[in-house]
């Protein structure tokens, strides 16, 4: 504990900064297994990106796999060689954030301790590998345009914003994929990969006294930046009406997506806005499965409605069956949704998704993997404690409060309706 | 962790428990998968998973999800090719309301007219779908150049599941229900925060009178002869194109050879740092998704090997050179330094993969369909310890032929 504070405590799991680099350590004990799981969560995402270099954090989280100072190929001992001892392992970039994780066999943890804090500042990122991986992320990107889904997805939010950075996709557009030079690549490394820029997280079978000294060993010895990391100044200017869209090409189903702009993510409002999402399309006795999926007018439903840094979507999808219309469907969403406006959901119906909200947060605790996503997701809007205290948080919401949200957000002045209509393919 | 399997009468039971907290995830294998029902009635035992789940005899659809989700009980059926299979997670205080109601959704379906009507409906729509899905387009295309008609691996094409799927009506689903109409031999697989004798106690004190068997409608088929063999699947307006190579492989997954070769497949594509990731997409920078995996092994069937991958259409030709060249290089067999590192990192990634209940839960009931003793869970890293490098240089050089490679794209080419 010599070179470490500690912030906070919950749950079981603790929080400290190294008081060297700033760097945020979260440790979470969970010994269901000889097994640990170790993550560097960067508090870099799309909405840090430009125009021009949209694609970047995630094309810089490709790169971040293809080797560093220490540890590469040459050396034979690049990252992908912890698969060779068990681990699993993997990275994801999104929105808020940026997140590298292990869960391996806890004999060998310090061997994913010391290649991340190698790769945190000496990273290759040099231009023989952006030229190969390049083509790479164009294919993940190609790949995703094949999704009917997916294609909506992007230009929903790409319609509903035209300010904010949350406009342009992860991915980022094809030509800022092709053009973006190593040399913006590496300045985007340089401002934002820093410890006091991130926050490591723990979780599984370790003893911490122990592993706060490996983080010290191979972390303490990596400066804090000596610029301030740049915050996202732009906020979204208030919609002032109701915007519509198609996207017609080949692909089966055709898609509705109907999306309302929600609050910031840590506000109680948007856990409102959670609940209204579970009780319109969580689970079988949710009010549009019952009245899409349930009559056959819709093969499926799913909903964007996770917690953002600024002002998020919400976002209700529904894949159509032939029985259905685009129009019918997107009716029957808004219909459902005016009634969470004008009358009081019954108390069995919100004890039902209280009730699947906690009894998944128990299974959630049981997977080294779904643990370590969910303290990522809390890390990226800067609470922690966001996931472990959910239950709690839920709990305390009132019937009331859901209807006073649902009038104040779910209106059609701040909606964008997006449609997929397939085109003919033959 | 120790597994006990318990058998009754008319029951199997493995039950382990382990330090999971609150909480109880499984699996109930019922006979009833693709084996048990005519070829020409193929599409049944999926679209009867899916109707057990939409009322009995007493409750309601609407009742029986009230039930589960206002507990957050997580429960699925499905079919595989020798079970029924219902997959559950709960919390532990909610067990014996799961358990009966998996038994009520089983023997006394209510075979609802509209609800069947709408079941229908979707999985017509999504079936119609997969005519534009280029990765489920080369995989269904390659199974055909490799499995003959009526064979248990071979999938069918999206045109013809949406013909069987038009030509079922509420009655065959109901005939076929008659022919084993109580559960039959359940196997239940149960994992987590489980006290073994209460699961036991409970299921044979709610378990139906009658209990039976039911026959394999299937016969066991070989695979097609090995032969080099080339399909092009055209889908308009697609960015990636999906690639599909490999052939038949003529063993079982009891046979002796079958580990040494799927850590020989190991070492080709199964993870980032397997070969086909290090070269064509890490050097060549031609492909986001490439691997190697082991496919078809129904039980009492052979199975196949396969390579997987998807290009921008102006790279494929390029992508399937370098596929095949590193096959060739693969031909030469596996390192003595590189054995090592696969074993290693098979067995400490099955380490990795059992801390999750729900995963030890489903590998439990794969090895159950397997036909594999109950303790391969444990015994599985001794296996892959023992394996030696000229066991697996040898199964490379048996069962590979890269000159006879069937091979089928899918997309905009």
């Amino acid at each position: 504990m010599a070179h470490f504070r500690e912030v906070a405590h919950a749950h079981g799991a603790r929080k400290l900064e190294m008081t060297v680099n700033g760097l945020q350590v979260i440790l979470m004990p969970n010994p269901i297994a000889p097994v640990a799981g170790f993550q560097v969560t960067y508090h870099v995402g799309s909405r840090d990106e430009g125009v021009g270099h949209t694609g970047a954090t995630h094309i810089l989280e490709h790169l971040m796999f293809k080797g560093s100072k220490n540890f590469n190929k040459e050396n034979n001992n690049n990252i992908d060689q912890l698969e060779n001892i068990g681990a699993i392992l993997n990275a994801t970039t999104w929105l808020d954030r940026t997140n590298y994780f292990e869960v391996l066999p806890k004999a060998y943890l310090e061997r994913a301790i010391e290649i991340e804090a190698d790769r945190m500042r000496n990273a290759f990122i040099d231009e023989e590998d952006r030229q190969a991986e390049m083509t790479v992320v164009r294919n993940e990107f190609e790949r995703d345009e094949n999704s009917p889904m997916s294609a909506l997805h992007k230009n929903i939010w790409s319609t509903a914003y035209i300010a904010h950075p949350y406009h342009h996709n992860t991915i980022g557009w094809l030509s800022d994929i092709e053009n973006v030079s190593i040399e913006r690549l590496k300045e985007f490394y340089d401002t934002f990969y820093w410890p006091n820029n991130a926050t490591i997280t723990v979780v599984g079978d370790f003893d911490e006294k122990e592993v706060l000294d490996l983080i010290y060993k191979h972390f303490g010895r990596i400066k804090k930046s000596s610029h301030k990391i740049p915050e996202v100044y732009t906020t979204e200017p208030k919609q002032d009406g109701p915007k519509r869209l198609i996207v017609r090409r080949v692909g089966e189903p055709g898609v509705v997506g109907v999306a309302f702009k929600t609050p910031k993510g840590l506000s109680d409002e948007h856990m409102h806005i959670q609940l209204i999402s579970g009780i319109l399309q969580m689970g079988k006795s949710s009010r549009l499965y019952k009245r899409l999926v349930s009559k056959g007018l819709a093969l499926s439903l799913y909903a964007e409605d996770y917690p953002n840094i600024d002002e998020g979507l919400f976002v209700v999808y529904a894949a159509l069956t032939p029985k259905a219309t685009h129009e019918l469907v997107e009716n029957i969403i808004l219909d459902e949704i005016d009634k969470l406006k004008t009358e009081l959901v019954s108390e069995e119906e919100f004890n039902r998704v209280k009730s699947m909200i906690e009894a998944s947060q128990v299974y959630e605790r049981g997977s080294f993997f779904a643990s370590l996503s969910q303290i990522n997701e809390a890390i990226a809007i800067k609470d922690w404690t966001y996931y472990l205290d959910y239950s709690k948080r839920v709990a305390k919401i009132k019937l009331s409060d859901i209807q006073k949200t649902a009038q104040k957000y779910l209106i059609a002045d701040s909606s964008t309706t997006g449609y997929f209509v397939p085109k003919k393919g033959d | 962790m120790n597994i006990q399997t318990i058998n009754t009468e008319h029951s199997t039971y493995h039950i382990l428990k382990t330090s999971h907290e609150g909480f109880i995830t499984g699996v109930c294998l019922i006979e009833g998968g693709s084996f048990h029902a005519e070829y020409a009635q193929r599409a049944l035992p999926g679209i009867m998973a899916s109707m057990l789940g939409l009322g009995t005899e007493n409750k309601s659809e609407e009742q029986i999800n009230e039930m589960l989700e206002s507990r957050g009980v997580e429960l699925g059926i499905s079919s595989t090719p020798e079970y029924l299979s219902v997959s559950f997670t709960c919390l532990s205080k909610d067990i014996e309301t799961v358990i009966k109601l998996v038994i009520e959704q089983v023997t006394q379906p209510r075979f609802d007219k509209e609800a069947f009507d709408n079941l229908k409906s979707r999985a017509l729509t999504k079936y119609r779908a997969l005519k534009d899905d280029t990765a489920f387009q080369a995989a269904a295309m390659f199974s055909h150049l490799v499995y003959p008609p009526k064979h248990v691996s071979r999938s069918d094409m999206p045109e013809e599941i949406v013909k069987l799927l038009e030509d079922l009506n509420l009655k065959s689903l109901k005939d076929y229900h008659q022919e084993y109409s109580s559960i039959l031999h359940p196997k239940w697989i149960v994992v987590g925060d489980v006290d073994a004798e209460n699961i036991v106690n409970f299921c044979e004190s709610v378990k139906p009178a009658n209990v039976k068997h039911i026959s394999m409608k299937r016969e066991v088929l070989s695979a097609l002869p090995i032969q080099p063999n080339m399909k092009k699947i055209v889908v308009k307006d697609k960015k990636s194109v999906d690639l599909r190579m490999g052939h038949a492989i003529d063993i079982d997954v009891h046979h002796p050879d079958y580990l040494p070769l799927c850590l020989a497949i190991d070492a080709l594509g199964g993870s980032f740092s397997a070969r086909l990731m290090r070269t064509v997409r890490d050097e060549d920078g031609l492909t986001y998704n490439v691997g190697s995996h082991l496919g078809g092994f129904a039980p009492h069937h052979h199975g196949h090997w396969c390579v997987y991958a998807s290009f921008s259409p102006k790279l494929l030709d390029k992508g399937i050179m370098s596929i095949k060249k590193q096959l060739s290089i693969w031909m030469k067999g596996l390192t003595e330094e590189e054995l090592s590192e696969r074993k290693q990192g098979m067995i400490g990634k099955h380490t990795v993969m059992l801390s999750d209940a729900q995963v030890l839960a489903h590998k439990l009931a794969a090895n159950v369909e397997k036909g594999y003793d109950i303790d391969y869970l444990y015994t599985f890293s001794e296996k892959v310890e023992a394996i030696t490098l000229d066991q697996v240089n040898q199964v490379i050089k048996k069962y590979i032929f890269i000159d006879k490679l069937s091979c089928v794209y899918a997309g905009s080419v």
